[in-house]
This record gives C-alpha cells, structure tokens and sequence, in this order.
C-alpha cells in the first residue's frame, strides 16, 4: 500500500540534496559532540575540586541550561546576541547553542562517572607519588569514562536528534532539506520519510560504536 | 641508627575531636614496628599523616629527615619512597596484575617499560602470583589482592612500607599468606610500619610495639619489653583481652 505512494525516481533525485544535508548534520553533531565533551569534562573535574563558588557557578549554569527549552536558547543566541554586538552565523549559533545545552547534561554525567571512583583509588595513586594529573588521566578518568559511557552514548544521540533545530536558523542539515524538498515536490511522504530513515540509521551506528567502544574502550584508555 | 621517621608534636582533629594528642615517635632504619590498639585509636590516622593522606594541624613529621609539610618537592619525594598498603587493597580494577604493578614506577619514576616489567614480575614472583599477571584484579583472591598491593608498592623500590590493617578485610584463611610475604619483608630488612590486630605477626616479625589509646602513645617497647613485661596498665589490659 504504502510502496504504491512512494516515487522512486524522485527519490534518486533528491537523494544528494539529502546526503549534503547528511554531511551538514554530521558536522554540526561531532563539533557539537567534541566541543561540549570537553566543556562538560573539563567541568565535572572542577565540580569535584570543593570549592564553593566553582560549585554555585557551575550549578548555575547547567540548572539554567536545563530548564530552558533548547529551541529558545538557539534564538536567543542567533537572534539576541546581535543586539549586543555578537553576530554569529547560522551553523556558528547551532554549534555554540548544541555545544552549551549538551555540555550541561555532560557536566552531571561526568560528576556522577567521577563520584562512583572509589576514594581509596585516590589515596592509593597518591600513595604512589602519582602527581594530580596523572591520577585523573591514568586512574581516575578510565574509571569514571567507563561508568560514564552509556549515559554518555544516550546524550550524543539527543545531541544528533536536536541539530533538527538548527533548521529554525537555517543551517541546511537534513530537517532544513527535507522542509525545502518538500515545498518544491510536494511529496512530503518521501521528504520527511527520508530524513526519518537517515536519522534512525545514524542512531543504529551509534548504538554499534557504542558497543564497540564499550568492550575496547578499556583496553585504549589504558596507555 | 639512621632515622626514618621522626615526629614532633603531633596533633590532629576531626572536627572538634581530637584524634593525635602530642605524638612523639621515632622509626630508625630496619624497625619493623606495629601499632596496636583499640579500633578508634587513632593508630590508621597516624599512619596515613606519615605519607600526608591525613593533613595534621599541629607538629612536624619528618620522613628521611625531611618535613612532609614544607614543600610540595618534599612530599613527592617521601610518598615515592615510602610504599603504602590498604585495607581494602585498592588496587586499580580496569589495569591487569602486571600493569597495576609496572604502572607507578613507570609514570613517576620515568623508569624505562621493559625494565619496570622485569622488576614486576620478579616482585610478582616473590608474592606467588607470577601465574595471574595478566588477570585482572577481580578475578583474583582477598589474599591474592593484598600480595598484589605489596607488590605494587614495592615495585616503587621504597625505603620504607606503611601497612594500613593489611589483613582486616581478608578471610581467616588467607591471613597467613599475606603476614608470610610481610614477614619475608621484615626479614629482607625493610623498614615497616604496621597498623595490626595480628599479635602473633607482631611476636614472630617486630621489633617494636606500640600501644595507642585515644590519641596517645601509651606504650612503645621492644617486642620481648612489650609482651614479657608491659608498664601500663592500659596494656595490660588490652594484652590480656586479645591473647
């Protein structure tokens, strides 16, 4: 039933709009991915150092963050900011709005990693003349990445779902594609039953990288 | 005799409790001495200031004559020389035996891979776990841990171990493999402080004992002193509770 509604041919036509759309998406997902795994890392660490005005800064931060809607916080950067000055272009915006909400989510995920590091792993890698850093990136860090992972892997994949919002500022990723193939064709079965499919593709892969990691990873973080 | 610890006035406190009142205590070069007493003493909080994993906020301590607290050079070079090990082993779960091992002295004291594996293996093989150094440490033994921890901590070729209830989390019948591999260190001539319920260790393999009771030296004789003829009567009741 549902194959006599689909236009093959059309399909082939508009398959390489799609797959730009595709390279767009991904960049926006692995800058995004990187930028905020260093964010959130880098302050999940400061979040276990006690120090109270890192905490309530922090805690600032990702509780707002959290608790405002991510679509909003896109227009207010693309839109907002060149109110005071700060012009920022389309994928600029989406990269920097995805990068600050992803990182949020990050922060807690990296505490709770590095909260579940027993302290006696600490004392021992201290015992041993391990400087701080070294007891953070060859005892601390695998630990907590492990315990990590699968929350880890679960945000990465909100993060591919939400740069869809990144066609309200025009950045042309796939949803941005799909709107535009479906006003020219109207065919709006294949142009946003394509991006559908690309997406759950993506998120299967993900799933098979996650798994992949998850039995190797210990052995590549060890070093 | 060389000094290897030395402390000065001691104190320390948890809050408002006052857990090290005015310890004085000296460690001299191949000492092997235990600390006993009720558990709340304070005998584990003094051992881990020795290394600084407890700050203290009163007094000195000295390990190789120098002050632990003065400078951040000090303190590396006391907690490379100085060997600790747990109660609760912690050794490292996502690193196999031979790397929990080979980790420390590579990483902090830049000695070439290849070397520091040949020096863990040998130490591995002294412990009796040559034949796991590729598990990991789940897969092993309470007591099959604790040799393992002695190993890590020797491989850093210290002047001095510190032992922290090395036997208290272990299972009757793994005791005695690990007092057996302490006491082949005491023989070796090692320097040793060790925090311990184990009075038939402390018999066979100290030299020294110490009784410690609400924050206080309350006794430290030579082992024969210590057993034949205690001064306290503190002591003397401890002793003749756990004998």
């Amino acid at each position: 039933m549902v194959l006599i509604l689909i236009d093959t041919r059309l399909i082939a036509r508009v398959m390489p709009m799609f797959l730009s759309g595709l390279v767009e998406t991904i960049k926006i997902s692995v800058l995004g991915g990187i930028i905020s795994l260093i964010i959130g890392t880098l302050l999940g660490i400061l979040l276990t150092i006690n120090n109270k005005v890192v905490k309530i800064i922090i805690g600032v931060y990702t509780g707002f963050i959290r608790s405002t809607p991510l679509l909003v916080q896109l227009y207010f950067i693309h839109f907002g900011l060149p109110i005071i000055g700060i012009k920022l272009q389309s994928f600029q915006s989406a990269v920097i709005a995805l990068s600050i909400n992803c990182a949020a989510y990050i922060t807690e995920i990296i505490r709770g990693g590095l909260n579940s590091v027993d302290k006696g792993q600490h004392e021992a890698a201290k015992a041993l003349g391990l400087s701080w850093f070294q007891t953070m990136k060859i005892i601390v860090l695998p630990q907590a990445f492990q315990v990590a992972l699968p929350p880890l892997i679960s945000q990465f994949s909100y993060l591919i779902k939400d740069t869809s919002l990144a066609a309200v500022v025009i950045v042309p990723e796939i949803t941005y594609i799909s709107r535009k193939v479906a006003s020219q064709t109207y065919r709006p079965m294949e142009s946003f039953g394509i991006p559908t499919l690309i997406y759950f593709m993506i998120f299967v892969l993900l799933r098979l990288l996650s798994n992949f990691v998850s039995t190797k990873g210990q052995k590549m973080v060890r070093g | 005799m060389k000094k290897i610890i030395e402390i000065n006035k001691l104190n320390k406190w948890f809050g408002k409790h006052h857990v090290l009142k005015d310890i004085n205590l000296e460690v001299c070069e191949g000492d092997v001495l235990v600390l006993c007493g009720p558990s709340g003493a304070g005998k584990s909080t003094l051992l881990r200031c020795i290394n600084l994993l407890e700050n203290f906020q009163e007094g000195e301590i000295l390990v190789f004559d120098k002050s632990i607290k003065e400078n951040r050079a000090n303190l590396r070079f006391i907690r490379k020389s100085t060997g600790m090990v747990f109660q609760h082993f912690n050794l490292f779960p996502h690193l196999t035996v031979l790397e929990n091992t080979y980790m420390a002295p590579v990483n902090v004291k830049k000695v070439p891979k290849e070397k520091a594996i040949e020096l863990s293996k040998e130490l591995l093989n002294k412990v009796g776990i040559l034949d796991k150094i590729d598990a990991y440490p789940e897969q092993l033994s309470g007591g099959q841990k604790q040799r393992v921890a002695i190993a890590r901590a020797l491989a850093m070729e210290p002047k001095l171990m510190l032992f922290d209830e090395p036997t208290s989390a272990l299972d009757p019948e793994m005791i005695k493999e690990v007092l057996e591999v302490m006491k082949q260190l005491a023989l070796s001539g090692m320097t040793m402080m060790i925090v311990s319920h184990e009075m038939g260790f402390a018999r066979e393999a100290a030299n020294k004992i110490s009784f410690i009771d609400q924050g206080n030296i309350v006794e430290i004789s030579d082992k024969d002193e210590f057993f034949r003829n205690p001064k306290h009567e503190r002591t003397k009741a401890f002793l003749s509770k756990i004998l």
